[in-house]
């Protein structure tokens, strides 16, 4: 790239010239156009925060998450007996 | 890269019904607007679903551009910027609705970090970023970048020597700590 001309903005930033240039891009091999497919890996494969991940932390919020699931089924259970009965 | 009259011609053949005009396209203006978009959202599977959004847009609206009007590749990274800043609204609002299941974010730098020109370059204000890289690594003039953004000149010019003056700001501080560090 030649930054020399008159009304060059960066023809005095020789330092800050060479670290712009020192940041280069690799650029992967893809097609004109994804597939479905693509589009779905891609979403499905992204990395996400986990949504429990500050309830497991602290020790009640532990408690809570192992625990929940068993009273709701208990209480499923129970509400269901006596519905039939 | 291929020169204005040849992309224009492309695009001319394109127009009249030559698929293949497209794809020397596609082979000539694929990297630089995957290093554009790359830069600035540091994201590489959005770079890469952006440069996909912006051929099958440039195929959709082919009728649309003339010769003469704007250069091709202005064209081009105009219909990518917008087509970034759509995706950014829409991430936005995701951020808002479900913040928790968003992809990771890199963790935020500290202050008394080593800063790269990277991370400077992504600490800037978004409209001053995309002036600088579209101005230092793509040779754009004031007024082709004033066509992609759809600003006046005056206030590229401005935005441009602002982001020179923040960037400066971030290489000295890298360069005081990292003479600090020796000792």
């Amino acid at each position: 790239m030649d930054h020399s001309t008159n009304s060059d903005p960066f023809q005095e930033e020789k330092e800050l010239q060479l670290h712009l240039d020192s940041y280069q891009v690799e650029v992967p091999d893809f097609p004109m156009q994804a597939t479905w497919s693509d589009r779905l890996a891609s979403f499905l494969f992204t990395p996400t925060t986990n949504p429990f991940g500050e309830l497991v932390v602290s020790s009640q919020g532990a408690v809570l998450f192992y625990i929940a699931p068993l009273v709701f089924a208990l209480a499923v259970t129970i509400l269901s007996y006596a519905l039939l009965s | 890269m291929i020169s204005t009259e040849r992309a224009d011609d492309y695009m001319i053949s394109y127009q009249q019904g030559d698929i293949s005009a497209l794809g020397i396209l596609y082979e000539h203006y694929r990297e630089p607007l995957y290093a554009f978009l790359f830069r600035y959202t540091q994201d590489e599977q959005l770079s890469i679903d952006l440069v996909q959004d912006t051929f099958i847009k440039l195929q959709k609206s082919r009728s649309f551009y003339t010769v003469g009007r704007v250069q091709f590749k202005t064209y081009l990274f105009q219909i990518a910027y917008n087509s970034m800043l759509t995706k950014q609204k829409k991430k936005q609002l995701w951020v808002k609705l479900l913040p928790k299941l968003l992809p990771t974010a890199p963790p935020p730098v500290s202050v008394t970090d080593k800063i790269s020109i990277r991370v400077a370059i992504s600490l800037l204000e978004e409209k001053q970023r995309a002036v600088i890289l579209l101005s230092y690594y793509h040779d754009l003039s004031s007024k082709e970048i004033a066509d992609i953004l759809q600003i006046p000149v005056g206030t590229v010019k401005s935005r441009l020597h602002t982001a020179i003056k923040q960037l400066k700001k971030q290489v000295c501080k890298e360069d005081f700590h990292g003479s600090f560090n020796e000792f």
